[in-house]
């Protein structure tokens, strides 16, 4: 195991892409990784936001004294939710194909 | 003092001593003391973190909170729940691949350099005694009220536990301490919902509608804009807490008490679910205080509203109930302080004494000798600076430190792990303006300067109460600047290191690992 941790390390220093699947890999998980965060801080950041600059909307009764905002509050609850479990899934899949792309096997 | 709550703090003592005793016989090596060799499952350290989290800020705060504040109180508590998924999806799985014990060596894994190795363990001390000592200034403040023992007697209780924990148990204490605290919690405050509920004949509309009748509030009980001033506020505060609490240390170091990636994934969403449903719990029991207690008696007995759950127990279940949660809210206190005192131990063993001082060449036993003073001197300090604060309103110590870990950790954790082009001067630049921009906002800010209560009798300067939204900006402008001004000699070979193992899980380095 020594030894191939030397020779992916060699390989990692000298190469500018290596190895290619890996490269495109990680880049699509990083790209998955900021539109979920960018996601999410909208839908986040859309209740402060709202409160901010549309008081009235905010303010308007859906149902037995619960407000936009309530509404708005425990929709968070379920998107935090949501995304924590969506993330778990996927990040399995992606250790899964970069698994497959990359040329070594996992020891550990 | 009340018998009955005596013998359940004297259960809270002996339970928590004896799992420190346990820990101290199998705690021999350093892996053992820091990150107890990586020895947690994904749901347990999820219920560790979890606990972490539900501070007593969170169970005794929010819940008074939302009883004075309403809606407000309420969104208070998302900002907790909310910094969670940045952390999830950004953060926690690349501090996991890259370090071994501290924030330290992530940054140190990008740019092998002393100072940023020191600096950073500095920020993670700093960070982690803010934090320790409002905690300590609360707890002292309530237990004073539930044991009737003197403030100066508490703190010092509590301080001489917290340290013998860690020095005894290291790591191993802290985190069994934590999880059987996070049970306790989440069953006491389930047990006080369903009673609560039952009085209402399980009817939640029947407890919100008469709420408005109850609350001094009435109707603007449900509508934002009682607990800001200004609405810039409301959205600076979920900024810093955004940001802030997902790069606070010791909430970090958790990661690395699991085996790997996997159940650091598993432990993050086990700790989502349990903490979102912990804060739904609240809202009834926020509910429940403003009809069962009622607001002025609850501010009679403090200002801040902190002892709402013990109140509301009482009024629930009697005596007894009472003294169970209060036992469980000193649990509470405990198990943080503790988390915080073991983190600043860890950093302060491994990275200034092992790797800066000694230049990685420590023995074990002269680490763990390092790593046990280190816990005595930071105990003892945390200590001395709560007994000095008991008339002092320690709460520009909690906005000081979210914003000083939103500030400092959180820019410099994402160009680093991310940003190309990032290089060590950028990463120096950027902690110190982010100290420099939080420590200024602070002090000139409400929480210091108030022309009525403030350490300065003057009006505030920069009137926001969590300055993130100034400070945030600022460290990453200036992590930025840093890194475009300097020579660039940021070392693509290490980033692409770096980016294969946090990606991969793969450890290529260090190599003794």
């Amino acid at each position: 195991m020594d030894q191939s941790r030397e020779r992916m390390r060699e390989a990692l220093e000298e190469s500018e892409e290596w190895p290619e699947p890996m490269e495109e890999l990680i880049k699509k998980k990083n790209r998955f990784l900021v539109r979920i965060t960018l996601g999410f801080l909208g839908v986040y950041f859309a209740l402060p936001l709202g409160i901010l600059f549309f008081p009235n909307g905010m303010a308007l009764e859906v149902f037995h004294h619960s407000t936009v905002a309530w509404a708005m509050a425990f929709f968070q609850f379920v998107v935090i939710w949501g995304l924590g479990s969506l993330y778990y899934f996927k990040a399995k899949r992606f250790d899964q194909r970069m698994e497959k792309a990359a040329p070594w096997r996992r020891k550990t | 003092m009340n018998l009955t709550y005596f013998l359940f703090f004297l259960a809270i003592l002996f339970g928590t001593l004896i799992i420190t005793y346990w820990a101290s016989q199998r705690e021999k090596t350093t892996r053992q003391f820091y990150v107890m060799s990586s020895g947690l499952t994904g749901m347990q350290n999820g219920l560790a973190i979890a606990g972490d989290f539900i501070s007593a800020a969170s169970f005794l705060g929010v819940t008074g909170s939302i009883a004075l504040n309403g809606f407000d109180g309420f969104i208070y508590a998302l900002g907790f729940l909310g910094s969670f998924l940045p952390l999830f999806f950004l953060i926690a799985e690349p501090v996991r691949n890259l370090g071994q014990y501290t924030i330290g060596d992530v940054i140190y894994f990008r740019f092998p350099e002393a100072r940023i190795r020191l600096l950073t363990s500095m920020s993670t001390m700093l960070v982690s005694m803010l934090y320790m000592i409002p905690q300590l200034v609360a707890a002292g403040l309530v237990i004073r009220f539930l044991l009737h023992v003197p403030y100066h007697l508490s703190v010092l209780i509590i301080g001489t536990l917290m340290v013998i924990y860690v020095v005894f148990g290291g790591m191993m204490a802290t985190s069994w301490i934590q999880i059987v605290k996070t049970i306790l919690l989440l069953s006491g405050a389930f047990l006080m919902v369903l009673i609560l509920l039952s009085r209402f004949h399980w009817n939640v509309l029947a407890i919100v509608e008469q709420i408005p009748e109850k609350s001094p509030l009435s109707d603007r009980f449900f509508r934002p804009g009682q607990l800001f001033a200004h609405p810039v506020d409301a959205l600076s505060l979920h900024l810093s807490l955004i940001a802030g609490t997902a790069a606070l240390p010791h909430i970090l170091v958790r990661f690395y008490t699991v085996k790997d990636r996997l159940a650091v994934r598993q432990s993050v969403l086990a700790s989502i679910w349990l903490i979102g449903l912990f804060y739904l719990m609240t809202l009834i029991l926020g509910f429940g205080v403003v009809l069962l207690v009622g607001t002025s008696p609850l501010v009679a007995m403090d200002p801040s509203g902190n002892l709402a759950a013990p109140l509301l127990a009482d009024a629930l279940g009697g005596d007894f109930f009472a003294a169970f949660i209060s036992a469980v809210a000193f649990a509470t206190v405990l198990a943080v302080v503790t988390g915080l005192v073991v983190t600043a131990t860890t950093s302060f063993a491994h990275d200034i004494y092992n790797h800066f001082l000694k230049k990685g060449k420590a023995t074990e036993p002269q680490q763990l000798k390092a790593a046990k003073m280190a816990a005595l001197i930071i105990g003892t300090f945390a200590i001395g600076l709560s007994l000095c604060m008991q008339n002092m309103n320690a709460t520009f110590l909690v906005s000081l430190t979210f914003s000083v870990a939103a500030a400092m950790h959180l820019p410099l954790l994402i160009l680093t792990l991310y940003w190309k082009r990032f290089n060590s001067t950028g990463a120096v630049s950027g902690m110190i303006a982010g100290f420099a921009a939080s420590f200024i906002c602070v002090l000139l800010g409400p929480a210091v300067m108030d022309p009525d209560h403030g350490l300065i009798p003057h009006p505030a300067i920069v009137p926001l109460e969590y300055p993130g939204i100034l400070s945030i900006p600022a460290a990453f402008l200036a992590a930025a600047a840093g890194a475009w001004l300097s020579k660039p000699h940021s070392d693509d070979a290490r980033f692409r290191l770096l980016r294969f193992q946090s990606h991969t899980g793969i450890r290529l380095e260090p190599k003794d690992f």
